[in-house]
């Protein structure tokens, strides 16, 4: 049968405690994922045959491998934007199915904290300089004065779903051990945040800079048993790149992330999924910003068009609602080391699918999605990963 | 007949008012106000506007030169002329020079045009940006602008050159030297009656006697001086009545420097009929005194804004500091974002077209304009079936925006904004001189040439958007 589905396993994972480290090294992140993920598996280090590397700031392929002191063993850094953890992954994947390597560990990476900035410095390019600089929370907050225009939204309201997100987040991350913000935060509180985009972006309505590591050993679904007899499936590993039409057509409203919509669209046929937001057991979508995971209920269809904020305020995406979303805390709390994110994301399924996510844990969650976006919403990658408890 | 064939001012849109100044400093308050350009503007910028202003459409085809003068040139070594002929979309077959040093560089820039104007219509760009020292009396009175004229040959002229009288003088009474960014003055007694009223007597005289006419055949006559007390002095001493002395407007805008003149000449023939003789001195280590006279082609000429209009269109609540920073005379402490990386300057001249001329592209097989230039088409997909498409002129809108915050910027938060063209193509920039509570989807907005910033020793330039104004003669 074509496509991925059911023909790689997740049989180990690990991820860093995320978070403002000046006191950890790469080498110290790098390690209390691999370790976590190594004694999960029951492997040693010199078990794994090939290893991808997710990172965004980090070039060089060797800086896992001196730092793991893996023998000669292929390295590959791959570099996707916000989606490098997931690509990481997918191509962790393509490794396993291509018969080359038995066992292969995806891992992702970032030390955004030595850097001294407010939020994430830009890629290097050497460019002419005429293009507008501008940040992701410049950038996202595009969204919000066209999403208010387009579907009638008023200012109180939009602010009102923006906050219940950044509420629903915290609060979920409070929850987590591993999250970077552990504290719940009142609505007002967040609604009182220093603006950082006025007036549609706060300091709150912003995902965090952290570091963090996180990874994930996989192999063919046919050798999983040998390792554990609850391996996770990957359903689907998709990546959907700009074609250029919301950079350069006016019909593009700023209120949708195109690339998502194709994304999720493949994805959910591959996975065989019709229903998303009845048929996932929990979505961890790219929160970057507040607006961002409204506008992402409806590209990833888990809203109808315009109802995502309605959504969001009548509880549909918390734990107890019809489909969690972002219920590890998401990069609200997490923060978002730009490598590690993606693989982070998987590693809440892994814990739910194994009745380890604590506070947590949901009723026997089967079906997990993925998401990241890197870029802006009118230019970017998007990527949606699904993994299931049970294989068909 | 050579003469000027149509002109156009620029008076940045930020006025700083003397009474805030002197607050700034425990002191009483003077009146009046200096026009100060925006952080992002300098004398090329303006040099620009008011070219766009002078030039229809900023299409400068049929120029066969471009001559730019200022005291204030953004480079040492670099033509600015050059660029604001790039802006223009010249093309390449014509020139460019820059004239600089002195105050009357406008009206030498204007007198060589005269001369060189027989094989093609030649633009030349007044701009200035000068500085005096903080809680002094320049700070005060010096303001900035620009004015531009297409000087040219043939029946289209509305004010014909007759004549000129040109002096020089060695001697200093203003100056800067290469490192400095104040002027420096000397005893404004001693500059007044041993340098400035000597040379406009006596080139006033000159060219009263090369062309027979009297003061009383004058409409208008524009004179430059450091302060205005000056330059009505010496006119009425030769004769001129105080209704005929065109206003320097310092007290709106401030002195303006190699572009006061201009201004003031450009804000005569906004009220001048057809057959007015005007009187053109300008000044700065010798003088040049000129003579025109208006034609009937001035009645039906059109500008694209008054000089009125211009200085009225403003915002006052500028403060000093603002001021101060823009200037570049604070020591901010940086934002914490990493330091502004200089231009690729090789990707600079290969979008040459994009970044001067505002050139994207059009599919000739849908019929979408592109910005910035494609090869491919992004509706069609199709490969190289484009053909140049310039935005100038075109309708434009904001579809949405925001207040940035967090990117580098002397003015922070930036308006970062996405532009819609009528007939299609957009562009993400920055919306400049715009109150945060007037922003809204949907405003009209106009294109505007602008440092986007300094790095690396490059100034780099390109096009941001500011609100379409109200202004009379629009």
């Amino acid at each position: 049968m074509a496509g991925l589905k059911d023909k790689v396993c997740v049989i180990g994972m690990g991820c860093s405690k995320f978070g403002e480290f000046f006191n950890k090294s790469r080498e110290d992140l790098i390690l209390e994922a691999v370790n976590e993920a190594l004694e999960d598996a029951g492997l040693q280090i010199e078990d794994i045959d090939a290893f991808w590397f997710g990172s965004y700031y980090e070039y060089y392929g060797y800086t896992i491998s001196t730092v793991l002191k893996t023998q000669y063993k292929p390295v590959t850094r791959v570099e996707n934007n916000c989606c490098t953890g997931a690509e990481a992954f997918r191509n962790a994947c393509y490794g396993v199915t291509s018969g080359e390597y038995k066992v292969v560990m995806a891992i992702g990476l970032e030390k955004l904290k030595d850097n001294g900035f407010s939020g994430n410095p830009d890629s290097p390019a050497y460019r002419d300089g005429t293009k507008p600089t501008y940040g992701g929370p410049g950038g996202f907050s595009l969204l919000v004065p066209a999403y208010c225009e387009k579907y009638g939204v008023s200012f109180g309201d939009i602010r009102d779903a923006m906050a219940t997100v950044a509420w629903k987040n915290h609060r979920n991350g409070a929850r987590n051990p591993k999250a970077m913000y552990r504290k719940e935060m009142t609505k007002e509180a967040i609604l009182r945040s220093p603006m950082v985009c006025e007036p549609y972006i706060s300091v709150m309505d912003c995902s965090g800079v952290s570091d963090g590591c996180a990874c994930a050993i996989l192999t063919s679904s046919e050798d999983a048993k040998y390792y554990r007899p609850d391996p996770m499936y990957v359903k689907c590993t998709e990546i959907a790149a700009a074609s250029g039409f919301g950079t350069f057509s006016t019909e593009y409203d700023y209120t949708t992330v195109k690339e998502t919509v194709h994304c999720a669209r493949n994805a959910y046929r591959k996975a065989g999924i019709t229903d998303p937001a009845k048929q996932l057991s929990l979505v961890e979508l790219h929160d970057c910003f507040t607006i961002t995971e409204i506008v992402l209920y409806e590209d990833l269809m888990l809203s109808e068009r315009g109802q995502g904020w309605r959504d969001c305020l009548e509880g549909k995406f918390l734990p107890e609602g019809q489909i969690p979303v972002n219920i590890d805390g998401g990069l609200k709390s997490f923060g978002h080391p730009v490598g590690a994110s993606g693989i982070r994301m998987l590693y809440e399924s892994w814990l739910q699918f194994h009745g380890r996510a604590g506070e947590r844990q949901l009723e026997n969650p089967t079906l997990g999605l993925a998401h990241n976006l890197g870029g802006y919403p009118w230019e970017n990658i998007s990527s949606v990963t699904i993994v299931g408890k049970n294989p068909g | 007949m050579t003469g000027i064939k149509a002109y156009g001012g620029y008076v940045p849109y930020y006025r700083l008012s003397k009474a805030t100044i002197a607050a700034a400093y425990g002191k009483a308050g003077k009146g009046g106000e200096k026009a100060v350009a925006y952080y992002d503007e300098d004398s090329l910028t303006m040099a620009v506007g008011a070219a766009m202003n002078a030039v229809p459409l900023a299409d400068g085809s049929a120029l066969r030169g471009v001559y730019f003068a200022t005291t204030t040139s953004p480079y040492r070594e670099k033509s600015c002329a050059s660029q604001i002929a790039a802006v223009l979309d010249c093309g390449r077959e014509l020139r460019t020079a820059d004239f600089s040093n002195t105050l009357k560089c406008g009206s030498d820039a204007m007198l060589s045009a005269l001369e060189a104007c027989a094989g093609g219509d030649m633009l030349v760009a007044a701009a200035d940006c000068r500085l005096g020292g903080n809680d002094g009396t320049y700070e005060n009175d010096l303001g900035d602008g620009a004015a531009a004229f297409v000087m040219g040959s043939g029946a289209d002229v509305i004010a014909r050159f007759v004549d000129a009288c040109s002096l020089s003088m060695e001697a200093y009474d203003m100056w800067r030297d290469q490192d400095e960014k104040i002027v420096r003055y000397w005893d404004v007694r001693f500059a007044t009656s041993e340098i400035y009223q000597p040379l406009v007597l006596d080139a006033v005289k000159g060219v009263l006697q090369k062309t027979g006419l009297t003061p009383a055949d004058f409409a208008r006559v524009v004179c430059y001086a450091h302060e205005e007390r000056h330059s009505t002095a010496a006119l009425t001493k030769l004769g001129f009545a105080r209704e005929q002395i065109q206003s320097a407007l310092y007290g709106q805008i401030g002195n303006t420097g190699a572009a006061a003149a201009p201004l003031m000449l450009c804000a005569a023939l906004d009220e001048a009929k057809a057959g007015e003789k005007i009187l053109y001195v300008s000044y700065g280590d010798g003088c040049n005194a000129m003579v025109f006279e208006t034609t009937e082609k001035i009645e039906s000429y059109t500008p694209a804004h008054t000089i009125s209009s211009l200085v009225a269109c403003k915002d006052s609540s500028l403060p000093y500091g603002k001021y101060l920073k823009w200037k570049g005379f604070l020591q901010c402490e940086p934002q914490r974002r990493p330091e502004q990386e200089r231009s690729s300057l090789p990707d600079y001249l290969r979008g040459s077209k994009k970044n001067n001329a505002m050139y994207g592209s059009v599919c000739t097989e849908c019929g979408t304009p592109h910005y910035p230039p494609q090869r491919v088409c992004a509706i069609c997909q199709s490969v190289d079936k484009m053909a140049d498409y310039r935005f100038i002129g075109k309708k434009a809108w904001l579809r949405t925006f925001t207040l940035d915050g967090v990117a580098l910027s002397l003015d922070s938060p930036n308006n970062l904004v996405v532009v819609e063209f009528e007939g299609g193509g957009k562009m993400m920039t920055y919306l400049v001189e715009c109150a945060k509570e007037d922003i809204r989807a949907g405003m009209p907005v106009q294109l505007t040439f602008r440092k986007m910033f300094h790095a690396g020793g490059v100034n780099t330039y390109f096009w941001k958007v500011v609100p379409c104004r109200e202004t009379e003669g629009m």
